[in-house]
């Protein structure tokens, strides 16, 4: 299963200028596919805010329904005109309504797309997509700005084709999350001088694993409205898209307090939630092989009828499954 | 479980290089050399005091009068022990001064590049109020090298013409996308000043942004 979190915050700049926040991002799930999508609109742009949104909306629906397609296609210039062509149709639909160029409605466009153990990245602009394969961070796609800080190429561009950036793979087991930022967001947390991702990359992907999809979405929010925004001018967002592989693994390189988060314990005694902690920590080390229920009560010495409940909040928190009778760590 | 501060990377701020190229002949001796280093004065101190600014705008001056001398390379103001002082005594080796600007932003530029510094375009600077006696070769080759930057969208100019003797065809030549300007009077504070903000606004801009030049302001200028 894959879950994803993504948002945006309006930048510094924008608000003192009254200029709504022009990136956008989307998540969607259809057809068997899960993309998540991000596009930063032209700065100046008059309707950069709509031609962002409109882009993305099109732009993920349309991979959703053509992904076999899409893939299967061995030219790939044939997959940017069919791309560019759904882009352009989506902004024309706009332009009539606004009465406006083309150009007012410009935007990057950052996708990542994943069905079965394919997936499929786009990449026109600045900005940056990120992977974690064997539970490393790495950079998929670079930003393209052109030789100065404050030009790109956006998805209205006569020179598109040339300057998207697609990939596809499998996942082969080793490839397990992929991360959009805008370059709002890539001056946090892309180091451009050494071309990577900073390792708090990799945490955000990690909780979005662990936590429930609120529980993400306040986390990110909080921190991009209070710490991200405050680095720069600019409109920041994220996109994220991740499984739910090693989680036992991810879990344990979490802190008590982010532990205590991620079991969704209600008790706000800390001494308590310590020893409740350490119960849980040591059922995942126990289950590192199949154990029956009684063998975890055996184990952690509790009744049968408490073990269980403990079994339940783990299998609710993604870092254990239950096959055959049998408990294993995920 | 929130992201900190100590949590995100330290990227260097995106630079702009500007270069002024100034005419310090003896005709520019008394008032006009007088009002020229009050204007780069305040240049300086408004930079100084915009904390985006800053960090991104980075100057050098280059003089030309007693032959050609670049007397502050470029480098962050921060850095600046002190606003250079210019004396007027020679001749007006224009085309030297400009090849000597346009190499250093070169130079700049694969600074930039070797330390993964990003950079908006950079901006020239002319001044002069005559017109340039160097080397012939030199000034064609200058007004060469200039007009191809500026067509291919790699650098803007800013050419402007001190009192009733200054060469504007000359300076137009430097300049095929704008009309050169014609400093009223020794108005130079004035025109720093324009400068100092138009520099500070550039510093903000994103990608996609064009940053209109206050033309009410200045009179006569497009957008970058």
């Amino acid at each position: 299963m894959w879950k994803t979190v993504h948002y945006a915050v309006r930048g510094r700049g924008h608000v003192a200028e009254d200029i709504p926040c022009q990136d956008k991002t989307v998540a969607v799930h259809k057809h068997g596919v899960s993309v998540i999508a991000l596009a930063d609109g032209a700065g100046s742009a008059k309707y950069s805010h709509i031609g962002a949104q409109a882009t993305i909306d099109a732009v993920s629906s349309y991979i959703a329904e053509q992904f076999d397609a899409l893939v299967a296609e061995q030219d790939g210039v044939i997959v940017k005109q069919q791309l560019q062509q759904t882009i352009i149709e989506a902004l024309k639909d706009e332009q009539q309504v606004l009465e406006c160029d083309l150009k007012e409605l410009a935007s990057t466009l950052l996708v990542a797309a994943i069905k079965d153990d394919t997936f499929f990245l786009l990449h026109v602009g600045d900005g940056v997509i990120g992977y974690v394969k064997d539970e490393q961070l790495h950079v998929a796609s670079k930003p393209s700005n052109g030789e100065f800080s404050n030009s790109t190429v956006f998805v209205t561009s006569s020179r598109l084709i040339e300057n998207m950036n697609l990939i596809k793979g499998t996942l082969k087991a080793s490839i397990s999350a992929f991360v959009l930022m805008s370059d709002g967001t890539a001056e946090s947390f892309y180091e451009k001088s050494q071309q990577r991702l900073a390792p708090v990359v990799k945490r955000l992907i990690d909780w979005t694993a662990l936590l429930t999809k609120q529980n993400m979405l306040d986390i990110v929010s909080y921190s991009f409205d209070h710490v991200i925004a405050a680095k720069t001018l600019d409109d920041c967002s994220i996109a994220i898209i991740t499984n739910q592989q090693n989680m036992v693994q991810k879990y344990t390189a979490l802190n008590m307090t982010e532990k205590y988060r991620v079991l969704q314990l209600p008790t706000k005694d800390s001494r308590t939630l310590k020893k409740k902690v350490l119960r849980y920590d040591a059922i995942l080390r126990f289950l590192a092989q199949p154990k029956t229920l009684d063998e975890v009560a055996k184990e952690i010495r509790l009744k049968r009828k408490h073990t269980k409940k403990r079994m339940t909040i783990l299998m609710q928190s993604g870092l254990i499954t239950q096959r055959d009778g049998y408990y294993i760590a995920k | 479980m929130n992201i900190r501060e100590e949590d995100l990377v330290n990227n260097p701020t995106p630079r702009i290089s500007v270069c002024l190229c100034v005419d310090t002949s003896s005709s520019m001796q008394g008032a006009p050399i007088h009002e020229l280093n009050e204007g780069i004065k305040m240049f300086y101190d408004a930079v100084m005091q915009d904390e985006i600014a800053l960090y991104s705008a980075e100057i050098s001056v280059v003089t030309f009068g007693n032959g050609v001398e670049c007397i502050q390379d470029f480098g962050s103001l921060e850095r600046v022990k002190s606003v250079p002082q210019l004396m007027a005594h020679g001749y007006t080796p224009m085309g030297e001064a400009v090849n000597l600007a346009l190499d250093l932003f070169e130079q700049r530029k694969k600074e930039y590049r070797a330390k993964g510094v990003d950079y908006y375009q950079p901006w020239l600077v002319l001044m002069t109020d005559g017109a340039p006696n160097g080397d012939a070769n030199e000034l064609d080759r200058s007004v060469n090298r200039t007009v191809s930057l500026v067509d291919g969208k790699k650098l803007t100019v800013f050419p402007i013409g001190i009192g009733a003797e200054a060469d504007m065809a000359v300076l137009q030549r430097f300049s095929p996308t704008r009309v050169p300007l014609k400093l009223q009077g020794l108005k130079f504070k004035e025109f720093f000043k324009w400068l100092s903000q138009s520099v500070s606004r550039t510093s903000q801009s994103t990608p996609g942004e064009k940053v209109p030049l206050d033309v009410e302001g200045i009179g006569g200028w497009g957008e970058l």
